[in-house]
């Protein structure tokens, strides 16, 4: 089923095959046929889980989307709505529930809150009169849903917002919850390390959780080698920087959901078949991006100068492949080309979607504008002209460019001069309010309490420090063969992962003086072990080591990971956790805040 | 060896039987067991007894007694009734006894006749009271089906998590059926009932007419029904004398068997082993047994788990013998030592005469963090008491604060409760408490607690923001937060208001409280927005169209889009708009209207600030090049060649290229170089390029 899951050196299928059956379960206690109502947020996340088939094997007949006033008719036993732990979902449900009673024949009424059942919830329901029409009300752990053979999402779209900007730890208290679930199936991990506020409480909450599950002695044997917590707030610089691998430009510009993208259809109209270009495909065309695909796990971690030449060399693979349909002379041969022949399909058809895939973003990295933003972009992370104001940002407003470009420019110059000069934060915050309306002034606030913007207090620039220190510029990036992560921003290497490379050679000893001018204490913990798990590790061995962004991670972030992973003698492979997969643009919009 | 047959008698043809005391009871009884409601638990279980339990009221010493005694009638417990007139008795698997009044209530009651708890089975219940009630087990608990004056049946399956069905009527229903009992199907709980000739089979959401396959004809009524203790089997009794015995799912029938016996039986039970073949019915009249089946065979197979076994030593408080089966048996702690250690200190807290410290201590030091121990429980059981002291010191050992703060709520440790929650991390547990102590403490109070502790506040803070938006602000007034006091102003004068002068007083408010934070950025621009919102309204009044909300920016477009220069060069003026940023707005609005005439008049009213690229790249990009050209003269040297290639003079761009001794420009007009006509101009590149590698 989900093969490419178990590909890595942690095989996630296990975690995905346990959050299956416990969903199993839950369908098999409502005896009888069944229909569900989604919360709408939760069905690309489940859809990673359990595909409708799974569902209709337990009797699922009916699935709705949970809107007000009555459900739709359905001639089921049993109503489950499947939903997160919100107050507006609860008054919702029984809106829903008071009115199915009025209609008729009584159903068994379920609810099942993802991940956690909320005291909250109930309440509420109990307020509106309906608690008691629910047979079963439980939750569903689902914290940390496998995307790929080393990457975990929450899919939690306001988690950066919750904990930097409200002070809610809830997304946390479920991180936490997830990495308890994480090591009941891959063992204790034995060593904890955290950069940053949110990383610190992550990690308490943890050693809590783990006194309160005393009686069950964990045996399995550990896995993962260490745990390393990252607050996004440490570096807020990377996201805001365009992406420039392969897949990362792919979700700049058309935005990946729960893996998958809807691409404009026109490049992807059949070609062959008769007079092909009257009637195009109107739908978007919907493809899913995961390593199952074998072009697209190579390619997709690529700077996208590099992509090309890798294409255009399968092309010639491939036709060189349906090229050998001449040489099969005897009957063996024929045999054996035409079992070859779907997976030559495969290939040919994966190639020719990547193909279009390129071509679009190609139209787009070649556009003046483009390059105009990543020269800005680039002499603000290596450190040029930072202090002033910029004009290519005073063009953009002028010309009313979109307002979540120009805000991830200003802060990425904010950020990079350590906060604006006082006077020309308050240009720009001015010409935003007057170009795009003064309702902005609320998403301008949300950014200064979040850091994102900030004027320059103390008067001192400290990203030059932590530039040099980290390197995060390096100027003979190659981005065809990459010796060095920097080559997934072109030049930038990303803060958030360089911190991970520096911990786990040499250590963060080295670095002391930088840990503490990014936010947030360092710590480290150790989770003791039994004698019997003890690992001792094999000479060249690679330790495991499992990194949790709490706040969002890029998909560029995840390459220059994997970058990592595959050095040879890089002594460390990485599987991914975060909050949720972000880039620029969704992360400051997150931020946005529109009253009317 | 006649002394071994001599006491049997000879039974029908081919069988004997013996009569002898099994078990003599140590009970004094001094009624006769009829005249009481009688229970006894399964598996050997305790037998409760209620004497003399008539109904109308009585003085109080003719007042029922309620007495327990273990199986071999040894005196566990006596108490007076006081309570309402019974019903019903039984036992739960839990061996609680249950006891179903005739509103509806149900008392619960230990093994020691001491009192637990009581629900009530809703109030239709109440209303109509209880005629009849059974207590019936599933694999999931004990239930309890009542049957109301009104004829309608209401049922919990599982009291230990009590949720009530009220099944559907029976059509036609106008009398007490005649006969009736639960049966478990599907794992879920059934109502089996018979009225007249009719079998009817009631689950929550239907009532469906049954019929026993190969029922004898001629039955006008059923007189008693009994189904096995694993609910698989039935049997049924008719007018006829006749019995039906087969599955509870009425598919199959098993036997038949006409005993001509019309009067209907006192009792009628099930006496089979499990697992075994030979299935049998016995049905006792007042002076009459019979035993119906294939080959009768009548002792219950004791289905005694270790568990259960370990529970009923544990409730005859025989601590230590639980024990030592347990280390006996090897048994995991979580399961067996633990799990008694529990049940010990629970009897421990409810010893008066001791001091809750030392309760506490005793208790912590045997248990220590003992896998498996729930202090939280013990905790209750204590809270259960009266003690709630000992109860609050007991769950400071608790680890799990999802035990522990419902606890303390409970006991009104309301602000403890917060702690722990916060502590825990688990915010949906602070939620909780937050309402808690909202009902809880005055509005005052309730405030100050909230700001010794920054965690709840600010999910207090979101929780009012979506529910109690002036709870909201009187938080931020509180902590003099004039920063977010702004930001809200700002909000409702969007959300609030739909006046111009709500609006504007909104924002006057939000203005105010923005300089008393000390950001006289967001109170200049909030002022700003204040005098552009009545600027708009005056707009609209005097030329009509849409302006409200509209931003600065896009206000002074529409206004040079509608023809109104003069007053666009005002506003721009009054706002201090910045020139640059309004030469584009100018060339971007005139070329929308593809006013050429004007564009060029602006293009020359002073020096552009802006260059004269962008006139040339909007004028091409309404396709007009004739208009382009004139511009792109204008350009200055730095973006010429740029300019020239927009509007496709690429031999003049070369020769600017060229001029510039520019490799860069060079290459960029080559890439241009496209067309059939430019291979001169190709050609003259090349050569200017290799002249100045020469050099």
């Amino acid at each position: 089923m989900a093969t490419h899951l178990s590909y890595g050196r942690v095989n996630l299928n296990v975690l995905r095959e346990a959050v299956r059956r416990e969903l199993r379960e839950f369908l098999d206690k409502c005896a009888g046929s069944k229909a569900i109502v989604w919360d709408e947020y939760l069905t690309g996340p489940f859809g990673l889980i359990a595909q409708y088939s799974l569902l209709k094997e337990h009797e699922v007949e009916k699935m709705f989307t949970l809107k007000g006033s009555r459900l739709p008719a359905a001639d089921v036993k049993n109503i489950i709505f499947v939903v997160r732990p919100r107050l507006e979902l609860m008054d919702i449900i029984s809106e829903n529930v008071l009115s199915e009673d009025r209609r008729g024949p009584a159903r068994d009424f379920h609810i099942l809150f993802v991940p956690r059942r909320s005291l909250l919830c109930e309440q509420r329901l109990k307020d509106l009169g309906v608690l008691g029409s629910f047979i079963h009300r439980e939750e569903y752990s689902l914290d940390l849903i496998p995307f790929d053979g080393d990457l975990l999402s929450m899919e939690s779209e306001g988690a950066f917002k919750e904990c930097y900007l409200e002070s809610d730890q809830t997304s946390l208290y479920h991180a936490a919850k997830g990495l308890m679930t994480l090591q009941a199936l891959y063992g204790t991990i034995p060593q904890i390390f955290g950069k940053g506020e949110c990383a610190r409480q992550v990690a308490n909450m943890m050693i809590r959780m783990k006194r309160e599950f005393t009686g069950s002695q964990n045996s399995i044997f550990p896995v993962f080698d260490n745990l390393l917590l990252l607050d996004r707030n440490v570096d807020l610089l990377t996201p805001l920087a365009t992406q420039l691998t392969y897949e990362g430009l792919i979700d700049e510009i058309y935005g990946i959901q729960n893996s998958y993208v809807k691409l404009p259809p026109e490049k992807f109209a059949p070609k062959k078949q008769g007079d092909g270009g009257k009637d195009l495909p109107t739908e978007a065309k919907k493809l899913q991006l995961n390593s199952a695909e074998e072009l697209y796990a190579e390619i997709r971690d690529k700077n996208f100068n590099a992509v090309g030449s890798v294409l255009s060399k399968k092309a010639k693979v491939i036709s060189a492949a349906f090229e050998e349909r001449h040489n099969a002379k005897t009957v063996g041969e024929i045999k054996q080309f035409v079992s070859q022949l779907p997976h030559m399909q495969a290939a040919r058809g994966s190639l020719a979607n990547h193909t279009s895939i390129a071509e679009l973003i190609k139209d787009v990295t070649t556009s003046e504008d483009f390059f105009d933003k990543l020269t800005v972009e680039q002499e603000f992370m290596s450190g040029i002209d930072t202090d002033k104001v910029n004009s290519y940002i005073e063009d953009c407003i002028a010309q009313k460019h979109p307002l979540i470009k120009v805000l991830r420019l200003v802060c990425l110059q904010s950020v990079c001069n350590s906060g604006l000069k006082q006077k020309v934060l308050d240009y720009y915050k001015r010409e935003i309010l007057q170009t795009y309306g003064y309702e902005h002034i609320l998403t301008l606030h949300n950014l200064e309490k979040t850091g994102l913007l900030k004027p320059q207090t103390g008067g001192r620039n400290t990203y030059p420090t932590i530039r040099k220190t980290l390197r995060l510029w390096m100027d003979d990036v190659n981005e065809q063969n990459p010796t060095d992560i920097s080559y997934v921003y072109s030049g930038y290497a990303p803060l958030s992962v360089r911190l991970a490379q520096l911990l786990s050679r040499p250590g963060w000893r080295s670095i002391e003086e930088v840990l503490r001018i990014l936010p947030g204490p360092h710590f480290e913990e150790r989770q003791p072990l039994p004698t019997g798990l003890q690992k001792k590790r094999q000479p060249g061995e690679n330790r495991v080591t499992l990194i949790f962004f709490l706040g969002g991670v890029t998909f560029a972030e995840i390459a220059a990971l994997r970058f990592l992973s595959q050095l040879e003698d890089g002594g460390t492979e990485y599987v991914i956790a975060t909050t949720k997969l972000i880039n620029g643009a969704s992360w400051i919009e997150s931020l946005m805040e529109k009253p009317f | 060896m006649d002394c071994y047959t001599a006491n049997w008698n000879p039974l029908g043809d081919s069988a004997f039987y013996r009569k002898y005391e099994l078990y003599s009871m140590d009970w004094d009884l001094k009624e006769e067991l009829r005249d009481c409601l009688v229970a006894a638990a399964p598996y050997g279980g305790p037998i409760a007894l209620l004497r003399n339990p008539g109904r109308k009221e009585k003085p109080a010493s003719a007042r029922p007694v309620l007495e327990i005694y273990s199986a071999s009638g040894v005196p566990l417990a006596s108490l007076l009734w006081k309570s309402g007139p019974m019903v019903s008795l039984g036992w739960s698997a839990e061996e609680e006894l249950l006891c179903v009044q005739e509103d509806g209530v149900v008392l619960v009651y230990g093994l020691h006749g001491d009192f637990r708890r009581h629900f009530s089975m809703g109030n239709e219940v109440l209303q109509n009271r209880v005629l009849d009630a059974r207590i019936f087990h599933t694999e999931f608990g004990s239930g309890v089906a009542i049957l109301t004056g009104a004829h309608r049946f209401t049922l919990s399956a599982n009291v230990g998590d009590l949720k009530l069905r009220r099944m559907p009527e029976v059509p036609g229903l106008q009398s007490a059926p005649s006969c009736w009992t639960t049966v478990c199907q599907d794992r879920v709980a059934h109502i089996l009932l018979a009225v007249g000739p009719d079998l009817y089979l009631l689950d929550h959401a239907a009532c469906s007419a049954v019929i026993p396959p190969g029922l004898a004809p001629g039955v006008s009524s059923f007189l008693q029904m009994a189904v096995s203790f694993t609910y698989r089997h039935l049997a049924l009794f008719t007018d006829t004398g006749y019995i039906w015995m087969g599955t509870a799912s009425l598919k199959e029938k098993l036997c038949e068997f006409n005993c001509n016996i019309r009067a209907p039986p006192k009792q009628m039970v099930w006496c089979s082993r499990p697992r075994s073949k030979e299935r049998a019915v016995v049905v006792g009249w007042e002076r009459r047994l019979m035993v119906v089946g294939d080959a009768p065979e009548g002792i219950q197979y004791k289905q005694l788990t270790i568990q259960v076994l370990l529970d009923r030593l544990v409730l005859r408080r025989l601590y230590p013998l639980a024990i030592q089966i347990c280390e006996y048996l090897r048994l995991p702690e979580v399961q067996g030592v633990s799990r008694i250690l529990a049940h010990w200190a629970c009897y421990k807290v409810q010893q008066k005469d001791v001091s809750d410290e030392d309760v506490a201590r005793a208790i912590n030091q045997k248990l220590g963090d003992t896998p498996g121990v729930s202090y939280s429980d013990i905790a209750a059981r204590a809270y259960g008491c009266g003690r709630t002291e000992l109860a609050i010191k007991l769950l400071e050992y608790e680890p799990r604060s999802g035990e522990q703060v419902p606890l303390l709520l409970k006991m009104k440790r309301s602000k403890l409760a917060l702690s722990k929650a916060i502590e825990s991390g688990d915010t949906d547990l602070v939620f909780t408490v937050l309402l808690h102590l909202k009902n809880e403490l005055n509005r005052g109070d309730f405030f100050m607690t909230l700001r010794n502790q920054p965690m709840a506040l600010s999910l207090y803070r979101q929780f009012c923001k979506h529910q109690e938006l002036e709870t909201l602000k009187d938080l931020y007034n509180q902590d003099d937060n004039h920063q977010e006091l702004g930001s809200f102003h700002i909000r409702a004068s969007y959300a609030a208001e739909e006046r111009i002068e709500g609006r504007v007083a909104a924002l006057q408010t939000a203005a105010d409280a923005f300089y008393k934070a000390k950001n006289e950025f967001a109170a200049k621009a909030t002022e700003d927005q204040m005098r552009l919102l009545r600027l708009q309204r005056r707009l609209e009044d005097e030329l009509g169209g849409r302006f409200l909300d509209l931003s600065l920016h896009d206000t002074v477009t529409t206004l040079i889009l509608s023809g109104q220069n003069k007053r666009a060069e005002q506003l721009a003026r009054d706002f201090r708009i910045p020139d640059k940023r309004l030469w584009w707005l100018k060339l971007t609005a005139l070329a929308d209207l593809e006013d050429w005439e004007e564009l060029e008049k602006f293009s020359k009213s002073k020096k552009s600030p802006i260059g004269y690229l962008p006139f040339v790249e909007i004028c091409m990009k309404q396709h007009n090049k004739y208009e382009a050209k004139k511009y792109a003269s204008r350009v200055g040297p730095e973006q010429k060649v740029k300019a020239l290639l927009l509007v496709g003079d690429v031999a003049q761009a070369a020769d600017v290229a060229i001029e510039h001794r520019s490799e860069a420009e060079m290459s960029l007009v080559l890439s241009h170089c496209t067309g059939a006509t430019d291979g001169a101009t190709a050609d003259k590149i090349q050569r200017a390029r290799a002249q100045a590698q020469k050099k």
